[in-house]
């Protein structure tokens, strides 16, 4: 093995700030999470078949109250406007667990991070602490992305729905412009956790609440009036309504699709930004108090 | 020492006042809490030459950790400022952490799923390093550390000590001038111990300053070219070892056994320097206690009134004062005893 010296290293070479190392620093981050999460088999298993199981409930209960699944089909229509209800459960499951994944995930990666210590690690780097962020951002939602595919395909071929029909491209435009806003949120949930350490308690909560204002099972116009308002202002849900209207042939938000497209690209600007703001803000205070160490 | 330390150059670290206040809450039952301020630091102001090697000594909850941190931008101290390798520590931060490779939070800080040497590529990467470079890099740590053996399996199936190495080599891996090492042995066997002191010896011949913490007073007397003993976030001695040591003014002791005839106590009795000679019992077995100054300037004549009064003379064994006197000296406590308010 050829030993090299000490001196072959200087402190200067740590000062090539370029473009190519902290490409190189991101790219190092992305991998090195999803080597861990490969290393966990039965994790990635589950979020394949995820959807099929959340899916199935609903919809079995919905032919057992109907009767049939054609009297199931006839009273879906008179609610949504479409009568295949399975497909409409399987895309808001789908959706449901993309968005979930990506708060979920990424909160509890740093809440992870900031348990073993690496957290710590990571600030002590020259690697400023946005490329990190982004970087897991980006590994969070390549893995739900990947998980809502073959999770859809599992869930159409368990209940013999075709994928394919509808406009597939429109749809997948509507959720990886509609996804980047739910990063924004997904700062701002990390933050929380950071500073209030209750990573099991928030996420408990906000399962619950992301799934209501999103309407995963049931459009969300039969929602009570105060919540369909605050549903509008919520990202998620125009990502599930808009995806419905790509593949099912239902109306959407605002009328048309280039309309409902330019909302979800503003929320993809405004709620980034105001995330890394709110989060940047907890840092600071983390660090003014007991820092991110504590946990 | 093998390091010239340029005492007249700019100090490579600079503490002007700082302090440090964490704010902590009490549980009063269901609902109440208790906010309390405690001081970790309290208007600290210390320098560091380039080329030493600087020893914090401090039970737990001093003060050593929180000052660390500062050091390092993993906090924002309450008040004062700090310059290290010339940066400011709020107004450069980045600067400081290309200038400083840090082994903190002992094994902490490695992802446990990937192996040893995926972490030393991660965070290499991470302290953007040049790849070619890198890569020379890890090849030289795993050969100088000797880390071949478990380098390629994942760290969870890692020795605490193994963790240790691996995270050290973390620390070194830009390269950088100023390395702070907080307990680096604290999960070491003695073997590991000592190979790891003597590269922090080497890594100062090169030029490098180093920050050490430990618990271990003869680890500290053996590297540090001066050490600041830390207490309830003040600095109460900042010296070299030797120094410290003097300033204690504390008797050497000289045990002594065998057959010693009265004449050899006479005779021992009055040296100069010698304070006291009494006979002391212990686990059954008696010996004579020798109080004097300096056992150096003592032992000569000892010997010859040994020698020539006929006594016999079965063991000598010589007690000099050590920096953990000197610490219980400065605190009333030994360094094991825990002063945490709150957690370090």
């Amino acid at each position: 093995m050829a030993v090299v010296t000490l001196k072959e290293f200087s402190p200067s070479l740590a000062k090539s700030y370029n473009q190519k190392s902290f490409t190189h620093a991101f790219w190092m981050i992305f991998k090195s999470k999803w080597t861990i999460i490969s290393r966990y088999k039965g994790f990635l298993v589950f979020e394949m078949i995820f959807p099929t199981i959340f899916a199935a409930l609903p919809i079995i209960m919905g032919i057992a109250f109907a009767g049939s699944i054609e009297a199931a089909r006839t009273n879906f229509m008179l609610q949504t406007g479409t009568e295949d209800f399975v497909s409409y459960m399987v895309i808001g499951a789908g959706i449901y667990f993309v968005v979930n994944t990506a708060l979920w995930n990424f909160g509890m990666l740093l809440r992870w991070d900031q348990q073993s210590g690496v957290l710590e690690s990571y600030y002590l780097t020259t690697t400023p602490v946005p490329v990190y962020l982004m970087a897991s951002g980006l590994y969070a939602l390549s893995r739900s992305m990947i998980s809502f595919i073959i999770g859809f395909l599992i869930a159409c071929a368990v209940f013999q729905v075709n994928p394919m029909k509808g406009d597939l491209l429109f749809a997948i435009i509507f959720l990886i412009i509609g996804i980047i806003p739910v990063y924004g949120l997904s700062f701002i949930f990390g933050a929380i956790i950071l500073k209030y350490k209750q990573a099991n308690s928030i996420m408990g909560i906000t399962q619950w609440l992301v799934s209501l204002f999103m309407g995963i099972f049931f459009p969300i116009t039969i929602l009570p009036w105060i919540l369909q308002k605050i549903a509008y202002g919520f990202p998620p849900s125009w990502v599930t309504t808009d995806v419905r209207a790509s593949l099912l042939g239902l109306e959407y938000y605002l009328g048309s699709w280039w309309a409902d497209l330019s909302m979800l690209a503003f929320f993809a600007i405004v709620f980034p930004i105001f995330g890394y703001y709110f989060y940047h803000r907890i840092e600071t205070s983390s660090k003014k108090n007991a820092g991110l160490g504590q946990f | 020492m093998a390091v010239d330390i340029g005492q007249n150059e700019k100090p490579i670290i600079k503490v002007e006042g700082v302090s440090k206040n964490y704010i902590t809450k009490t549980r009063m039952g269901l609902f109440k809490k208790e906010i309390k301020v405690v001081e970790a630091l309290k208007e600290l102001n210390l320098e560091i030459q380039p080329g030493e090697i600087f020893g914090l000594l401090g039970p737990n909850g001093a003060g050593k950790t929180t000052l660390i941190k500062i050091l390092t931008t993993l906090l924002i101290p309450t008040g004062g400022t700090a310059m290290v390798a010339n940066y400011d520590i709020v107004e450069d931060a980045n600067d400081v952490r290309r200038s400083v490779g840090c082994m903190l939070m002992g094994e902490r800080g490695l992802y446990w799923k990937l192996t040893g040497r995926e972490n030393l590529h991660l965070f290499g990467s991470l302290y953007r390093v040049p790849n070619d470079y890198k890569v020379k890099k890890i090849e030289w740590l795993i050969e100088v550390l000797e880390l071949e053996e478990f380098i390629d399996r994942p760290v969870e199936s890692f020795s605490s000590g193994q963790k240790m190495k691996v995270a050290f080599a973390k620390a070194l891996i830009h390269d950088a001038p100023i390395l702070i090492l907080d307990e680096p042995t604290i999960a070491m066997d003695f073997a590991a111990a000592r190979k790891l002191r003597e590269v922090v010896k080497m890594l100062n011949k090169e030029g490098k300053t180093i920050i050490y913490t430990t618990h271990l007073m003869d680890e500290a007397q053996d590297l540090c070219n001066r050490i600041a003993i830390i207490d309830h976030g003040e600095i109460i001695a900042l010296d070299t070892p030797e120094n410290l040591i003097d300033q204690l003014e504390q008797d050497d002791i000289i045990t002594l056994s065998g057959e010693i005839s009265e004449k050899t106590i006479e005779q021992i009795k009055s040296i100069e320097g010698v304070h006291d000679m009494s006979l002391v019992s212990k686990n059954g077995n008696e010996h004579y206690k020798i109080i004097c100054i300096d056992h150096k300037k003592v032992l000569p004549g000892l010997i010859t009134s040994i020698t020539a009064n006929g006594s016999v003379v079965n063991s000598i064994n010589v007690e000099e004062p050590t920096l953990g006197d000197v610490f219980i000296k400065l605190t009333g406590r030994s360094l094991s005893e825990d002063t945490t308010e709150r957690g370090e």
